[in-house]
């Protein structure tokens, strides 16, 4: 009696316990589940050559944004906009190779400053869930101006927990030295500004602290277009924004919120080689249209939910220590038993 | 400060203003004399026509300081400042003929003769690395109790942080700073209280407060020629100086120029506002409409009026992205206004003491107009650029630095501030006797809101600004998705205010 009495508890126990733990637990904003993609990208056998151009097959992975696909954000105005953003990009143990290439009339920067076009992306590589990881992250503007000569910003950023963005250049000079851009036409005659860099991953290990590079990392990129007279036209690129509910969130927990976080970039296993996909054309041609990365998986782009349902370490404990109850429970019954 | 003794008395102070621009203006010799430019002395009196209280130069109450007869012979009073504007506020190294650093040499060496003391002016930082630099610097001056400034002249929007640290006298506790005294600035005094303390105090002292007070200019040959027989000055009075009588009268203005059929940089406009928050604040402040609530048991509560608050902002979306509008940089905007390019620009101050006069013969200034006429008064806006006084506890003597800071308050009231303020803004910048009313009704409707003197520690502003920029009106949804959060950063604000009190 007392024997079926305990097991019946301890089947309510769990039960309950498998039921309501949402409920219990507090609901934790998640930084790296709020609704990103993740752009899952091939590892490298050859390294590209760096000569500001990308030529067919030089890259495992690419893909093609146009203004208005889905998980992109436009802000330009009418009239302003850009063909298309290809990036093309691999990895292998040194580095991040991208090439980026924009479809543009023009160049699309006019200031008092000079006449130049812009490749802006973000990639950070502390994929610990929370704002201050997730706000260490390496800022690139890759600038070529009409006279030919080229520029690249990169600064090493992070923020303290009041929300305070520290800069620093310390790395500049390392993460420029491999990068080149020019321009040119497509195959369909259209111009294009193509932008190459190779990203060491030792200095962004050593300009955050890392051990190691993890499987995924933060990525976004963003092309802008400034007027004559330098008034903003707006911006395109491929980020995550956030709703104003994830910004209060994550205020709540860390004090501070960006208005978007960005996207990931995931760093698969398979060799270039293996792909089947068709590979990217020359750079006088389109680049292949792909909504995906050239896998032979799983589709490479997946969205993760945003973290509304606390899927939390929160609930992680509670079901464990529900079963580590109900566990030491059964072993009591059954010493009693053998007893 | 009452200013209404100032409105009452215009005949006296156009007589004076007379008398002082034909003294004005002769240049300095350059040596170290007393200046014979700047305005009368608190010194200089004018009976009053009832045998009232004797009245300054200027028509106020002359009121004297309640401070001891003390002498601290030798001893150096140092005034830490934000750098590259100080020299509007403290900084006159010698007689130049320059109405506004003559009176300003002359404040200060009239309290160091009367106290025996060497002024010693400490200004560094700007608006770009206060946060950074100059504000951590001071802290751990403080922290290390060094002792090394007696007054602190802190950038407003980031130093209001230091009310969290407990490394400021509460000035209420001060015997020798008297807050009921014309020279401090009641009504910042009230909205500034936090738990009831006062860290810092806003008066005469803080000229940069008029310096960043926000205004419209307008350009009169545009206003005649677009506009003839309308007012400005009266439509103000009238209570009738609104967003869209200026959005009407700048439709009137709007011209193609440079032929390319299209409007632009090379064209007039009706109007030309700033993008970016400051543009949103003052205006969002013009319409009436508060952030916060001061309750009767002198809690503060996050209140907003999501309904009134969304058709302020409807409302400034069409006026800022009129078709009659031009929204550019600060310099874009002010380099037009100066060209003849635009009838308004809305702006503050201290560009028309720096950048305007010099090179405009003749503009108006104006209060930023009413959201509409049916609201019952003006509401002028004073951006974050403006100086907010605090002594720090590390202070070597503060009874010291407290009949200082009270001296200099009130010889700045009596002596620096008409020079400024009714001298060189009035008789000198605006060439426009009209502007003088204006000018009494931008000081007497200065609003100051709790909720935006500590923005930096609650941060409702951007949501505001933000609605407006994206000129989606989301502010209902988005107030009630932040409320939380600026619920919590409140309560930690005045958490941390009581923690550190001493």
């Amino acid at each position: 009696m007392m024997k079926t009495f305990i097991r019946s508890a301890l089947v309510a126990l769990l039960t309950l316990a498998l039921v309501i733990p949402s409920a219990a637990a507090s609901v934790t904003p998640q930084t790296i589940e709020a609704g990103q993609s993740t752009w899952e990208i091939n590892q490298i056998t050859t390294a590209p050559t760096l000569d500001g151009t990308v030529t067919a097959g030089e890259y495992p992975t690419t893909r093609r944004w146009n203004v208005g696909d889905p998980g992109t954000v436009s802000s330009l105005k009418e009239g302003k906009t850009y063909g298309y953003v290809d990036v093309n990009i691999g990895y292998d143990a040194q580095y991040l190779y991208i090439g980026a290439v924009v479809q543009e009339d023009t160049f699309a920067v006019k200031k008092a400053s000079g006449t130049y076009s812009a490749f802006v992306f973000h990639l950070g590589c502390n994929m610990k869930d929370d704002m201050l990881s997730a706000q260490q992250y390496i800022e690139a503007t890759l600038a070529i101006n009409e006279n030919g000569s080229e520029f690249g910003g990169i600064s090493v950023i992070s923020y303290d927990e009041n929300g305070t963005q520290k800069k620093s250049w310390d790395y500049m000079k390392q993460l420029n030295a491999q990068m080149k851009y020019s321009r040119g036409t497509d195959g369909n005659g259209k111009a294009i500004t193509t932008y190459e860099i190779f990203v060491p991953f030792d200095v962004i290990k050593a300009a955050y602290g890392l051990d190691k590079i993890d499987t995924k990392a933060w990525f976004n990129f963003s092309v802008n277009h400034r007027d004559d007279d330098g008034t903003s036209n707006g911006s395109f690129g491929w980020y995550n924004p956030l709703t104003d509910d994830q910004q209060a969130d994550l205020m709540i927990e860390f004090n501070f919120s960006p208005k978007s976080l960005y996207n990931f970039i995931a760093f698969v296993g398979t060799s270039a080689a293996e792909t089947t996909a068709a590979p990217a054309e020359t750079t006088t041609a389109a680049p292949v249209e792909t909504t995906a990365a050239p896998t032979t998986t799983a589709p490479a782009v997946t969205t993760a939910a945003p973290a509304q349902t606390p899927a939390t370490a929160d609930t992680g404990i509670v079901l464990a220590a529900c079963i580590a109850m109900a566990a030491a429970a059964v072993l009591a019954l059954r010493r009693r038993e053998t007893n | 400060m009452n200013k209404s003794h100032l409105s009452r008395c215009l005949a006296a102070l156009l007589a004076a203003m007379t008398l002082l621009t034909a003294c004005g203006g002769d240049g300095g010799s350059g040596e170290q004399t007393t200046p014979t430019t700047t305005a009368p002395s608190a010194g200089e009196t004018t009976a009053s026509a009832d045998d009232g209280p004797a009245l300054d130069a200027y028509g106020r109450e002359i009121i004297e300081a309640d401070l001891p007869d003390v002498k601290f012979e030798g001893e150096t009073f140092t005034v830490h400042t934000r750098g590259n504007v100080e020299k509007y506020e403290w900084l006159a190294e010698e007689v130049t003929g320059e109405a506004l650093n003559d009176a300003i040499y002359k404040r200060n060496h009239t309290i160091e003769d009367k106290y025996g003391i060497t002024l010693n002016i400490v200004a560094e930082g700007s608006w770009s690395d206060y946060s950074s630099s100059t504000l951590p610097k001071l802290q751990a001056s403080i922290q290390a109790n060094t002792g090394e400034y007696d007054l602190i002249a802190g950038y407003s929007a980031p130093f209001a942080n230091m009310a969290t640290t407990g490394m400021l006298y509460d000035l209420n506790t001060l015997q020798y700073i008297d807050f009921d005294k014309p020279w401090w600035w009641q009504s910042f005094k009230e909205a500034s209280a936090v738990n009831g303390i006062n860290y810092f105090g806003l008066g005469a002292l803080s000229l940069s407060a008029i310096y960043s007070m926000a205004a419209v200019f307008f350009n009169p040959e545009i206003m005649e020629e677009v506009n003839s027989g309308v007012d400005p000055y009266q439509l103000v009075l009238d209570g009738k100086w609104t967003w869209d009588k200026m959005n009407e009268l700048g439709a009137n203005a709007v011209k193609e120029l440079d032929g390319d059929n299209a409007m632009g940089a090379g064209d007039r406009w009706g109007m030309a506002f700033v993008n970016g928050a400051n543009t949103v604040n003052m205006y969002g402040v013009a319409s009436g409409e508060k952030l916060s609530t001061r309750n009767s048991d002198d809690t503060i509560s996050i209140d907003v009026n999501v309904e009134k608050w969304g058709n302020v902002i409807d409302n400034m979306i069409k006026l800022i992205n009129s078709e009659n509008a031009l929204i550019a940089s600060e310099g874009d905007c002010r380099k037009m206004f100066i060209n003849g390019q635009t009838l308004f620009e809305s702006s503050w101050l201290y560009y028309a003491q720096t950048q305007i006069a010099p090179a405009v013969e003749a503009y108006g200034v104006l209060p930023v107009p009413k959201m509409n006429e049916s609201q019952e008064s003006y509401h002028g806006w004073i951006q974050g650029g403006m100086h907010m006084y605090a002594i720090p506890v590390d202070v070597k003597d503060v009874e010291r630095a407290s009949i200082l800071t009270e001296a200099f308050a009130a010889e700045t009231y009596a002596s620096l501030l008409p020079a400024y303020y009714e001298v060189i803004l009035k008789a000198r910048y605006f060439a426009d006797e009209a502007s003088s009313q204006m000018m009494d009704i931008m000081y007497d409707s200065v609003d100051f809101d709790f909720a935006r003197i500590y923005d930096g520690q609650i941060g409702i502003q951007t949501t505001i600004k933000d609605s407006v920029t994206a000129k989606q009106n989301t502010f209902a949804s988005s107030f009630a998705s932040f409320k939380k959060v600026y619920d919590k950063k409140l309560s930690s604000f005045l958490s941390k205010v009581e923690t550190n009190a001493g």
